[in-house]
């Protein structure tokens, strides 16, 4: 195909305001899909996308369109809708030209709406602004229009009115695709540079790469190299997504399509990274390619009727299909085993969480999420750790930094007020607040990563009944006065249970935890004293009484039988639980603890 | 030539009370609404089919209230049992005040009848009272002088401290008058709300207000310290005795020795097993005539429920039969043992189980070792004084190996 007759394009949108429902409307009205097909695809989503109304991977299609004697391929790269995905969707961006901006004409723009317009700018896409749902009798289109031109700059008189749902003002967008976005750019560079930017692992067949070709052919059976992994693989097929995927022997410049070449892993394969030749390699691999960042972590553990084997079979699954999600083999003297989870950020967090217990059938109990910090040792060092009990002794800390994101929240004006109280509990600066219509606010915070990852944003919808959106960017790193919490059950630290938190709340936060572990932990033979310390200084305390009696009166002959299933029980019972030194602590009780610290 | 696996003990159940106290768990019913006659005879058909050494160290007559079936009867049917039995050395009949008077007790004493078990339970009338006891503390008084005079020097009486509304002055009163009844043995039970009694269902429907744990350890703890002043040792944990009096019957339950229970809902241990009859008077009495050997319980029988009930072919009284495996019979073995204040002989034990218990319960033994709740001392492991309150919580380490 000539390259001039492709369009490279994504879409983007804040959730719900109806990406999946105009993509399936591009599908059908360029007969990539037909009526029939439309509901068996509709049903291949995850349950977790669809009720999210979020997409987690991308994916990419290749649609046909005739436009004025011209036949075009149009390949929609599918982006995730959040920014947590932050450096997933900045590669599918990459493999684009244009995107379409969708913003609901009932909810006008939102925090994400914002995001990811940001970053299709940064990424030099051409952006045509879509208002959706203008058949909505709640539509405020022109509102929502002045909006995009007051927020991004975009002239309201750019955008398209449609209705993905009845199709209504899809043919005008269709054909602007092709008159409005530019053709892949020709690459002069002879060698082969095909960008991955998505994989998902197949059972039978392996890892299958997303690619955009940048420049030169790709051919069915080419021996490829990975640029940055540095490894090596036959093609055993190309394809394309028409939606199902479709063999052909080659992919030329500008095209989108997919590779399988023998890979058993998809962490052989990292996305953003560069296919060339291997016999005739290209200089240097395309730009923009790093490894994701997680900077949200939480220990998950097997619950009730889960065992670790399962749970790591079922974690090795997710993370076939999930470059940017990470577990490490966790052994807590108090919780048992489990694992350390990483996340690029809290959504992310909740989607495997609810994979994991959905699509594995799997309980699992997860603490509260911490966030990375980097410690500047007294020997002049950076590190970062992101579990509290891996912090090196205060004496080697010179300078304990946490991270900061940029925080933007778009709210009705009404609650202003509880948004402000909010961020001063959680630390948050405010740096800007912008107007963006007569009735809502976009408001702009320097906000601590951790004061956000938990519970924040359960808040701020609270808050603003469920209006108020928000997203989030780290901005990097910020020496704080933090303290490290200890607890102390029965004398005896308990890493799993040690926090990082401002100084300024440790006093609270620490009597907090006690209050809960006291509720937690059955009563012992003898009294359990709870203790929250900093650096060895004690500054909460409580106490579990002892239990005064518990002891058969009568035990005869009649009595044996059923005394000792009983006693059995109870033994059973003892050995279920956790051994902090002598106190047993059931794990329920445990994880309820940290489940709900806040 | 003596059998050192039989058993030398025999409890025989005498399943009939006037009335129902409302915190009683025990199989009991209304004498007037069963043929007695009928069941004692199978009793003793049952003891005669029984293996046992004759004569028996210790026999124990319970209920129930023995002697609610009427003194005649319950005096002609003792003189049957000591036929079989033999001259125990420890004979004992538990009495229900309410059902008692000098004649039957000079009746028992004649027949051989050496220790008398009195079912006070409270010498304040309240107390009596709210448990459902129909005597009155008279009553109690004019029964322990009538034992007396009838010539018995061991008599033991039940008392139960933690009643619903009770307080620590009435406690160290009943113990005191318990002394000056100048008894030779005591069980000091809390008051234990037993699943499927009036009591616990009233309990368990927030109509009454139970005495704190704090109250009931202090009581547990006034009684031990008031009867050892009294000159009475605590012997197992709720049982204190003069010098000489322990109950040698009890102590065959405690020191994990063998005997057979009579009657509906007894308990037997023999070799490998435990059985239990079925509670059920006219059942029991069906499954009694036909062919019952407790020496002939196939020991290699893997199908139990056969070997179950009088419902299948084979009748016999026992609705339940557990086979005891050599560790289970060690936990049990510890388990029991540690009830009593002394403890576990270490010799003894190992003697008895085949297992060295410091190696079958390491782990449990050096936790409560460190808690200061287990203690060693002269070839004896036994509770400590503060893990006398909580002993279940110990002694649940003992119910299976670690």
């Amino acid at each position: 195909m000539d390259i001039n007759n492709i369009r490279n394009f994504c879409i983007i949108a804040h959730i719900d305001h109806g990406k999946s429902t105009l993509a399936d409307r591009l599908l059908l009205m360029t007969g990539t899909v037909s009526q029939r097909e439309f509901k068996d695809q509709m049903l291949d989503t995850m349950d977790i996308e669809r009720e999210r109304g979020i997409t987690v991977k991308a994916s990419a299609v290749m649609m046909n369109y005739h436009h004025e004697g011209k036949d075009y391929m149009l390949n929609l790269i599918d982006t995730p809708g959040h920014v947590d995905f932050h450096y997933e969707v900045s590669r599918s961006m990459t493999a684009c030209e244009g995107a379409i901006l969708v913003v609901d004409a009932t909810q006008g723009v939102e925090a994400q709406t914002l995001a990811n317009a940001y970053m299709a700018i940064d990424c030099n896409l051409e952006i045509i602004p879509v208002i959706n749902k203008v058949d909505l009798p709640a539509a405020q289109p022109q509102v929502v229009a002045e909006e995009i031109e007051h927020t991004l700059g975009i002239n309201k008189n750019q955008c398209f009115y449609i209705s993905a749902k009845s199709g209504k003002g899809v043919d005008e967008l269709l054909d602007a695709i092709v008159t409005l976005m530019p053709p892949p750019k020709q690459d002069d560079d002879p060698h082969i540079k095909a960008l991955i930017f998505d994989s998902h692992f197949d059972d039978y067949r392996g890892v299958i790469c997303y690619i955009r070709v940048m420049s030169g052919t790709l051919q069915h059976g080419q021996k490829i190299k990975m640029m940055g992994a540095g490894r090596s693989y036959q093609i055993s097929e190309l394809g394309k997504f028409t939606p199902s995927m479709k063999k052909i022997d080659s992919l030329g410049p500008g095209e989108v399509g997919y590779v399988i070449a023998n890979i058993r892993t998809l962490s052989d394969v990292t996305i953003g990274d560069t296919i060339t030749l291997f016999a005739d390699p290209a200089e240097t691999p395309l730009h923009g390619y790093k490894k994701p960042q997680q900077m949200v972590f939480s220990d998950f553990y097997p619950g009730n009727n889960t065992d670790y084997n399962h749970l790591r079979t079922a974690f090795e699954k997710l993370a076939l299909n999930d470059a940017s999600f990470s577990f490490f083999p966790q052994n807590s003297p108090a919780l048992g085993f489990g694992f350390r989870c990483g996340f690029l950020g809290m959504l992310h967090m909740e989607i495997i969480q609810e994979r994991l217990e959905r699509e594995n059938d799997i309980e699992v109990v997860q603490t509260a999420p911490t966030v990375t910090y980097e410690i500047l040792t007294t020997d002049n060092e950076t590190v970062r750790v992101d579990s509290p009990s891996q912090l090196p002794e205060p004496t080697k800390i010179e300078e304990l930094r946490e991270p900061i994101v940029k925080l933007e929240i778009i709210t009705p004006k009404d609650s202003i007020g509880g948004i402000m109280q909010l961020a001063e509990q959680r630390r948050c600066v405010l740096l800007k607040t912008d107007y963006i219509s007569i009735t809502r606010v976009m408001m702009e915070f320097r906000a601590p990563l951790a004061e956000i990852v938990y519970d924040f944003y359960d808040q701020l919808k609270g808050i603003s009944r469920g209006y108020a959106t928000m997203d989030y960017e780290l901005i990097g790193f910020e020496a704080a006065d933090l303290v490290r919490i200890e607890i102390l059950i029965n004398k005896e630290p308990v890493d799993a249970l040690s926090l990082i938190v401002h100084r300024s709340n440790a006093e609270a936060r620490g009597r907090k935890l006690l209050l809960k572990l006291r509720k937690a932990i059955p009563r012992h033979q003898f009294e359990i004293p709870l203790q929250a310390a900093i650096g060895g200084k004690i500054i909460a305390r409580e106490s579990i009484k002892a239990f005064r009696k518990d002891v058969t009166a009568k035990l005869y002959g009649g009595d044996v039988t059923r005394k000792m299933k009983v006693l059995k029980k109870q033994k059973e019972g003892k050995k279920r639980m956790k051994n902090i030194g002598s106190v047993q602590i059931p794990q329920k009780a445990f994880m309820s603890i940290l489940d709900t610290s806040d | 030539m003596v059998n050192k696996n039989l058993p030398k003990s025999v409890y025989i159940h005498i399943p009939f009370c006037k009335t129902k106290c409302a915190y009683c768990g025990f199989y009991s019913k209304s004498p007037q609404e069963f043929d007695v006659g009928k069941l004692l005879d199978a009793e003793i058909t049952e003891l005669k089919k029984s293996s046992f050494q004759k004569p028996v160290n210790t026999l124990y007559i319970g209920g129930g209230s023995p002697a609610s079936i009427g003194a005649q009867m319950l005096c002609d049917f003792l003189s049957e049992i000591v036929k079989l039995t033999g001259n125990a050395e420890e004979f004992t009949v538990e009495i229900n005040p309410a059902d008692a008077n000098e004649n039957l007790l000079t009746n028992l004493k004649s027949l051989g009848v050496n220790r008398i078990s009195i079912g006070v339970q409270s010498f304040a009338q309240k107390e009596l009272d709210f448990l459902g006891r129909r005597y009155s503390v008279e009553k109690i008084d004019q029964i322990i002088n009538s034992a007396k005079q009838a010539g018995f020097e061991n008599i033991s009486i039940d008392l139960i401290f933690a009643i619903p509304g009770s307080i620590l002055r009435t406690w160290r009163q009943n113990l005191k008058k318990t002394i000056e009844t100048g008894v030779t043995h005591i069980s000091a039970y809390s008051l234990t709300y037993e699943k499927n009694t009036p009591l616990e269902k009233t309990k368990s429907a927030g109509q009454i207000k139970t005495v704190s744990k704090e109250l009931d350890r202090k009581m547990y703890e006034t009684a031990i310290e008031i009867l050892g002043g009294a000159g009475f040792e605590h012997y197992e944990i709720s049982n204190f005795a003069k010098p000489g009096f322990q109950c040698r019957h009890n102590l065959t339950y405690w020191k994990n020795d063998f005997y057979i229970g009579i009657g509906p809902a007894a308990a037997s241990y023999i070799p490998d097993w435990r059985t239990e009859n079925i509670s059920d008077i006219d059942k029991y009495i069906e499954c009694i005539p036909l062919e019952t050997h407790r020496s002939s319980i196939p020991s290699n029988s893997k199908n139990l429920s056969s070997l179950t009930g009088c419902i299948e072919n084979d009748k016999n009284p026992i609705s339940e039969r557990i086979k005891i495996s050599p560790v289970e019979k060690a936990s049990q073995a510890a388990v029991l043992g540690l009830r009593l204040i002394k403890g576990i002989n270490l010799t003894d034990y190992k003697q008895k189980t085949g297992f060295d218990i410091f190696e079958l319960f390491k782990d449990s033994i050096e936790k409560n070792l460190k808690l200061n709740l287990l203690q060693l001392k002269n070839g004896y492991l036994s509770l400590t004084k503060i893990a006398l309150p909580i002993a279940d919580s110990v002694l649940c380490d003992f119910a299976q190996p670690d």
